[in-house]
């Protein structure tokens, strides 16, 4: 970088973005939100730490020790100070950089690394994932978005077929809590939705066989809900549950429900001789392609429940295309921006299933590409370094 | 000062330089002997040792474990560790002292258990857990036998007794507690913890030490009792001729009542269906021979299972109940049918003949095995020794037939040639003569001095690289796919980068260095394993099944720890020296020093940063993600942002050479978080890298606060020195 003096107040201004001291600054911060970000899991779990430290919509963290209690030291989200520094990085370490063949090495790996930050940029914003499961021998095309609570209201049609489901989306549930009530209008079905109690983790509970407490959700067709653990090691397995009023335009009350995401069938209930199906499930996200799943193989080295592979025989099909495919562990299958990866396998109940993780993400490659890049920019500047190096500690031990 | 005055005094100057430094590593030291179990040799009399043939004969015995096939040396090597927490155990015998091996052990074990109930093989850190049950050992932190926890301590013969049902009775309770936290909401969760007193908490840590001593002393017995079957005489009553063929077989033997098990059954059935009662004296037998079976259902397992399309090697007594479970078979008759069988199926096995193929073998394996037994009333004699010969070609044979084995030999030499140790004793040779030149180079002297260093340095370097080279070759996968395994590569980088350094640069300095970290790296090794007393060698997880991955992202990382804490041990060593005074006269020196930690910590920078997105992207093959914010990666996110702190503070101006080397040092405890302390937080994606306990790194978090504390001071000293007026 020049280091001739500033003159006008833009070229101070420029100074300062495209300056060391903001870079080291945002590395600092980095550091310490990455830090506290990783203790931080041992308490809350990974998911809660990523929305709380390194989410787009978190500005500012305050760090808290396993009881709960904060540290007092505020820091701003990591999102945002990878914004700065990626527009640091680009008018101190592209921009303002000296050019020449000495630079060209932190110049290549900064443009990479750059490029990887808007590779996680990117990803942040438009990645989705889901989880697809399929018994051998059956075939699906349909997964399910993690970390999504929905409410799906189905009618069935005369001859008791679901129809296609009006969905209250997860955005709507997502920032609702215990005591708060949402009104969710089908107005095409003249009847409102009140949901209220929802619990991130929940156990439902028969009546006759436990004993509620004053904390427990009001009893509903001899079933209530109570708030269970967060279990922060394996966050799939808390079932999210709630209570929903159903109520006709007049404001009478039809039905009271209790949705509960472990819940296998849905609940139903009447209105106007006919019948709807509600559940509390993941969002349901359609894939452009049919799995089957012909064979699943689980195996583990003898003597041992250490897995030694997981492996799925499937077909995609789509638009009368079939091709074959062997998916296994660190072997996906890429086709027309959807990934699908082995990420469990069982064959508790006789049946082998597979577990699929699916994602789609824009970037998905791109971290690859700059990492190619960035490795030969490092090189190329530290083994000039080197050479200098080893040069000055010749000719200093010659003289 | 003036030059002389400096001359005169540098020996006394770097005689402080190692005094601080040995105080600052004391401490880890002083962590670590507070975790040692005083080294009691107890008097076992009568211990014969087994002679080295028949040791010879045994280790190389195929055994399946932790999903391989290993040699029986390597099972005992880490069965011994997990009880004993040692590889070799001291006793005194005919007012001799003796080395236990772990073969010998597991030979007393199998062959002699009464005198292994002797030996002191049970380490326990906190004795006081047992008052309870009435067995008071003299320490706290003790090693009993199996006898103790009989009688001598347990003042009776139910102390072992008593600590079983306490452990079942813990075992159970803790289920029920899970069970009813499971349905408890979060809030009476929180009043429940909140409430929980001290008392209670250490009640838990007890509770939990009882369980597992109790299953350790189950697993024990289950040890010493697999063949027990071949020890037994059964009482078996006289039966009418017409119930049993007499084939000329001992009725003592428990083999000869397996083969008339279904026949013994029926005597069963038809007493309850015709409602009479089966006489005292057959019921008596029924029951030890299924107290024996079931005892030979654990231990070791060494035989290949009989279908080749299984790949568990089982226990003689599995292969039992594999066979009796098809019960409709004739089995007093069944070699009149296999002739038949044979006779009518010219070329074609079908599966009643199959059975019997394995019936036969069971039976001849029971004899071997009743046979081996009954050799080993004499361990040296010549029958013992061909017994076991003959059990190990036979086991040999089998296993090769399958394909398996095929490493046996190779990982008994990985252990005899214990490369790891060699490398130790050299580096240790090496930086003993690295100090001795530390007080004159100059002359012949000096010039021999080095020679020795360099050589046991470079000697220590090779073994190092061949004991790597040889676990990688037996387990069939690049170097580093576990904890245990960063341990020996982080050193070999280290001590390569500092050998290139020294060859480099001629300063002596190097040298030294990268032998005590060759000693500090190899001494963790032996700690590492001997404290998780798990075999680093058995297979990975399926996730892990990537030579590609595993030689790119986990070796360039690793490289990358050994580069973080290179340039905090080389600015550990920089800031003694300048407290000291050693290097004031010596701008060169100085900064060389500086441009050398400064050099390294570009390279960490380099690996670290290819390493960390390597793994990215082998997550985004494996989970489907490129980051998840999991501890093992934002550990190793640490060491790159660090790199990145110091090399753009430098630039910004912010540093000089003394904020490098300071910088450099909290670097170890950057390293030492994303290397280990990331595994102790047990959450993430990375479970098969969890690891307990660790109280050690919190002894070097401490060792870097107190050379850092070293660095401010020596700081300020030059900074108020320079301020001083010219001729003070």
């Amino acid at each position: 970088m020049s280091n001739s003096s500033p003159k006008s107040l833009g070229q101070k201004i420029w100074r300062v973005i495209s300056g060391f001291e903001i870079a080291v600054v945002c590395l600092g911060l980095l550091f310490l939100l990455t830090f506290f970000g990783t203790i931080e899991q041992k308490w809350i779990g990974l998911y809660a730490v990523i929305q709380k430290y390194f989410d787009i919509d978190s500005f500012l963290v305050f760090p808290s020790r396993g009881d709960g209690k904060f540290i007092f030291l505020p820091l701003p989200g990591a999102y945002w100070v990878m914004v700065v520094l990626s527009i640091n990085m680009f008018c101190g370490g592209l921009i303002r950089a000296r050019k020449g063949w000495k630079t060209v090495g932190v110049l290549i790996s900064h443009f990479a690394i750059l490029f990887m930050l808007v590779a996680g940029a990117v990803s942040s914003v438009s990645k989705v994932e889901g989880q697809m499961s399929v018994y051998q021998g059956e075939k699906s095309d349909f997964a399910q978005k993690y970390h999504t609570t929905t409410i799906e209201v189905a009618k069935l049609d005369e001859e008791g077929h679901r129809l296609p489901p009006k969905i209250v989306p997860s955005e709507s549930l997502r920032s609702l809590e215990r005591n708060d009530v949402l009104r969710a209008e089908f107005p095409d079905e003249g009847f409102t939705m009140d949901i209220t109690g929802m619990l991130g983790s929940s156990n439902l509970f028969m009546e006759r066989t436990a004993e509620r407490s004053n904390e427990d959700g009001p009893v509903v067709d001899g079933f209530f809900l109570r708030e269970a653990e967060y279990n922060k090691d394996n966050e799939l397995a808390n079932m999210a549950g709630c209570y929903a009023t159903v109520k006709d335009k007049e404001g009478n009350e039809i039905q009271e429900l209790i949705l509960w995401m472990g819940n296998p069938s849905p609940v139903s209930f009447v209105h106007n001789e006919q019948r709807y199906l509600v559940t509390l499930t993941m969002e349901i996200w359609p894939m452009p392609y049919e799995v089957e799943l012909h064979k699943s193989v689980g195996e583990y080295y003898p003597g041992t429940r250490k897995a030694s592979t997981f492996e799925s025989t499937i077909t995609k099909v789509a638009n009368d295309q079939r091709e074959d495919y062997k998916i296994f562990m660190n072997n996906p299958m890429r086709h027309g921006g959807f990934t699908l990866f082995q990420a469990n396998w069982s064959d508790t109940g006789g049946k082998p299933f597979s577990g699929f993780a699916i994602v789609t993400n824009p970037s998905d490659k791109w971290p690859e590409y700059s990492l190619y890049v960035a490795t030969v920019g490092l090189l190329i500047h530290f083994l000039l370094m080197l050479f200098r190096f080893a040069g000055g500690s010749s000719r200093s031990r010659k003289s | 000062m003036s030059q002389n005055h400096l001359e005169k005094t540098r020996g006394l100057r770097w005689g402080l330089v190692a005094f601080l430094l040995l105080i600052e590593f004391s401490l880890i030291g002083v962590g670590i002997k507070g975790s040692v179990t005083p080294s009691e040799v107890r008097n076992v009399d009568g211990y014969n040792p087994w002679s080295e043939k028949v040791i010879e004969a045994a280790r190389d015995i195929p055994v399946q474990d932790g999903g391989r096939i290993k040699p029986l040396s390597t099972f005992a090597r880490f069965q011994m560790l997990s009880y004993h927490g040692a590889v070799t155990m001291k006793i005194k015998s005919g007012g001799k002292k003796r080395k236990i091996t772990p073969t010998e052990w597991l030979l007393d074990c199998i062959f002699r258990p009464e005198l292994a109930n002797e030996l002191p093989i049970f380490r326990i850190d906190d004795s006081e857990v047992l008052h309870r049950y009435g067995i008071i050992p003299k320490d706290r932190r003790a090693r009993l036998s199996f006898n103790d926890l009989l009688d001598d301590y347990g003042k009776g013969p139910g102390g072992k007794d008593r600590l079983l049902k306490g452990g079942k009775e813990i075992s159970e309770k803790r289920s029920k507690e899970e069970r009813e936290r499971k349905s408890m909401t979060p809030n009476q969760i929180e009043a429940m913890e909140a409430s929980e007193k001290e008392e209670e908490k250490e009640e838990k840590r007890k509770e939990k030490l009882i369980m597992e001593f109790a299953q350790q002393v189950l697993n024990y017995e289950a040890m010493t009792k697999f063949l027990d079957f071949g020890r037994i005489e059964l009482d078996a009553p006289d039966f009418p001729d017409e119930l049993f063929k007499d084939e000329g077989r001992d009725p003592e033997k428990f083999s000869t009542w397996i083969s008339r098990w279904n026949q013994l059954r029926a005597i069963f059935i038809m007493s309850s269906q015709q409602g009479i009662a089966v006489p005292d004296e057959v019921e008596s037998l029924a029951r030890e021979i299924e107290l024996n079976l079931n005892s030979s259902r654990y231990g070791v397992r060494w035989y290949p299972p009989y279908d080749e399309d299984e790949n568990e090697w089982q226990s003689i007594g599995d292969r039992i109940i594999t066979i009796l479970e098809k019960q409709d078979f004739p089995w007093d008759t069944i070699d009149d049918e296999v002739k038949e069988l044979e006779a009518l199926n010219e070329g074609e096995v079908p599966e009643r003949l199959k059975m019997a193929g394995f019936w036969k073998e069971l039976m001849d394996d029971m004899a071997t095995m009743e046979g081996l037994v009954e050799a080993s009333e004499k361990p040296d004699s010549p029958e013992f020794l061909a017994a076991l010969e003959s059990w190990k070609d036979e086991a040999t044979a089998r296993a090769k037939v399958r394909g398996e084995g095929g490493e046996i030999e190779g990982e008994v030499k990985y252990y005899q040639r214990n490369y790891f140790m060699k490398a130790l004793v050299f580096f240790l040779i090496a930086f003993i003569f690295s100090a001795i030149g530390w007080f004159g180079k100059e002359g012949r002297f000096g010039k021999g001095i080095q020679i020795a260093m360099i050589s046991f340095f470079v000697l220590a370097l090779i073994y190092l690289a061949w004991g790597i080279l040889h676990r990688s070759l037996l387990m069939g996968r690049p170097p580093v796919g576990n904890l245990y395994d960063t341990i020996p590569f982080i050193t070999l980088g280290a001590t390569l980068v500092m050998g290139v350094a020294e060859w480099m640069t001629k300063r002596n300095l190097l040298v030294s260095l990268g032998s005590a970290i060759g000693v500090a790296g190899m001494f963790m090794a032996f700690r590492f394993e001997y404290g998780d007393a798990t075999d680093h060698m058995d297979p990975l997880v399926a996730v892990l099944k990537s030579n590609y991955w595993l030689a790119t992202h986990v070796v360039t990382v690793t490289l990358g720890y050994s580069g973080g804490l290179m340039a905090c041990f080389l600015s550990m060593v920089y800031v003694h020296l300048r407290l000291a005074g050693v290097i004031e006269d010596d701008k060169k020196f100085r900064r060389f020093m500086t441009r050398a930690v400064f050099g390294i910590v570009c390279f960490t920078l380099l690996f670290s940063l290819v390493g960390t997105v390597l793994g990215g992207i082998w997550a985004n093959d494996s989970w489907g993600r490129f980051w998840g914010w999991d501890p093992k990666e934002n550990g190793a996110l640490l060491i790159v942002l660090w790199s990145l702190i110091i090399l753009h503070a430098r630039l910004a101006g912010w540093m000089t050479d003394w904020g490098i080397h300071l910088c450099c040092i909290f670097f170890g405890s950057v390293v030492a978080f994303s290397w280990w302390h990331v595994n102790m937080l047990e959450v993430g994606l990375h479970s098969y890298g969890f690891i307990k306990g660790g109280s050690v790194i919190w002894l070097f978090y401490g060792a870097c606060g107190a050379a850092f504390v070293v660095g401010v001071i020596g700081y300020l000293i030059d900074r108020n020195s320079k301020k001083a007026p010219k001729g003070e």
